[in-house]
């Protein structure tokens, strides 16, 4: 019987293998971080939330007077009944989601206010989506931001009431949960690329049509030069399998693959324009943010190596 | 970390068995598509003739959708059903003026060899209404009329 099986009448006894994984899953999980960082990456998602709605996404706004045989709901809409919208329903939701995102922003009152305010701000915003999207093309640059609003329900970020430079492990959680559905993105992109198209993918003329497409003079410069973007598309769904990496909690490799999901998003947008920004700005759950929380910076010098668990920094 | 380890289940569950349709967890398939390098790119837009006689190009925003939109329930191969057009013809008139009398639905085409585009593109109309108003050129579409969008099904 090995050291962790129990005697008949006796209690299981955990051994110490098992002690080891479950602590190392609760330190993966629940990283001891500072609050003042959840506090910075909040307000960054609301603003990215009220920049996408009263700017970026407007063809979203439009989608309130679209022709009705093209609204397709996807299945959260008819699980929940939700109708077309309508240029008052859409007006309305648009002012619930300024309001709530501003409040927010703002960040005042008890924790259980801020709960409810973020709770506002994740399920009017998932209407959004669910009515941007139910016209048939869905884009997969959302799960992230949507994941990260409701992390915020649970865990609102806050330093109310305590040090700002106070570590906690629900922080922790909350920014390691967001950090795996970034990450998630790429391997599983790249896995559904092999799944519609096999291996052919990187030897299609995928990068070339999107180009034709969408094109731009960065992009169209590209276009006369199949072979390199063979090669780009070899190397794009490399990197997304290789960007699980960045799942690590720490290391030089974690920081390589964040610079180049960066990069990778950067040569996206010059070539087809497309910028993804409620995924790509949730890269911010990786760095430091606590250095902009005025409260930390007033009680510790910007440069210190002295944050609690510091290893979780990037290029730290 | 129940909600966690959910959410991480859900995202891989609709990547490896789920469609579309399962929004937000819906696979990750944008650009997933690899075209041949000798196939050929479409693309889709509206031209219009106006109650003034101004003959205008237009895009899908023009009547609230984005051109995928468009491009995703609309076959390129088949005829666009008169009661779209109506629709689409509606929409534009609620929010313009002057009204538009005639709708064309337009498929322009580039071919593809070795993974270069070339130059030259065929235009083809898929879908041609017009109202009582509208007394000039109309194209008689002889393709087969298209059948309702097939859903969320890849």
């Amino acid at each position: 019987m090995g050291s962790g099986g129990a005697a008949p009448g006796e209690g299981r006894v955990v051994s110490a293998s098992e002690r080891t994984i479950a602590s190392a899953v609760h330190r993966y999980w629940f990283p001891a971080l500072p609050a003042a960082r959840l506090a910075v990456f909040s307000r960054i998602i609301h603003l990215t939330v009220l920049l996408t709605v009263f700017r970026f996404d407007r063809w979203v706004a439009d989608h309130a007077f679209a022709p009705r045989p093209f609204w397709q709901p996807v299945a959260v809409a008819r699980w929940v009944g939700l109708p077309a919208p309508t240029p008052g329903t859409m007006a309305l939701l648009q002012w619930v989601i300024g309001v709530a995102t501003v409040v927010a922003i703002i960040g005042v009152g008890p924790t259980v206010w801020r709960r409810l305010v973020n709770l506002v701000v994740a399920t009017s915003y998932l209407t959004w989506i669910v009515w941007a999207f139910s016209f048939s093309k869905v884009d997969h640059d959302r799960l992230t931001i949507i994941v990260a609003l409701f992390v915020l329900v649970v865990v609102p970020g806050t330093v109310a009431g305590r040090d700002a430079a106070d570590t906690d492990a629900l922080a922790g959680w909350g920014l390691r949960t967001v950090q795996i559905a970034f990450v998630l993105a790429y391997p599983l992109s790249a896995f559904t690329k092999l799944r519609k198209s096999g291996i052919g993918w990187i030897s299609s003329a995928v990068f070339a049509r999107a180009i034709v497409r969408r094109g731009s003079e960065f992009g169209d410069w590209f276009a006369d030069r199949p072979s390199l973007l063979r090669a780009g598309q070899a190397a794009f769904i490399t990197f997304e399998f290789l960007a699980v990496f960045a799942l690590r909690r720490t290391g030089r490799l974690r920081v390589i693959v964040l610079v180049g999901v960066v990069l990778l998003h950067l040569f996206t947008y010059a070539a087809v324009g497309i910028h993804f920004l409620p995924h790509t700005i949730c890269i911010t759950a990786f760095l430091p943010l606590e250095r902009l929380h005025p409260r930390w910076r007033a009680t510790r010098h910007v440069g210190d190596d002295a944050a609690p668990d510091d290893r979780e920094l990037v290029g730290a | 970390m129940l909600g966690s380890l959910a959410m991480v289940a859900s995202t891989l569950a609709g990547s490896f068995l789920w469609t579309d349709d399962a929004f937000p967890m819906a696979p990750f398939r944008m650009f997933s598509y690899g075209n041949s390098p000798n196939s050929v790119v479409r693309t889709m837009r509206f031209e219009a003739d106006l109650e003034n006689g101004e003959h205008v190009r237009l895009d899908a925003s023009t009547v609230g959708l984005r051109r995928a939109e468009l491009e995703e329930q609309t076959n390129p191969h088949r005829r666009v059903p008169d009661e779209n057009l109506e629709a689409i013809a509606a929409v534009y008139n609620e929010r313009h003026d002057p009204d538009m009398v005639h709708l064309q639905v337009v498929v322009r085409r580039i071919d593809m060899v070795d993974g270069v585009p070339q130059s030259g593109e065929t235009i083809t109309v898929i879908g041609d209404w017009a109202d009582d108003r509208y007394t000039g050129e109309r194209v008689d579409v002889d393709l087969d009329l298209a059948e309702p969008w097939g859903g969320y099904g890849s």
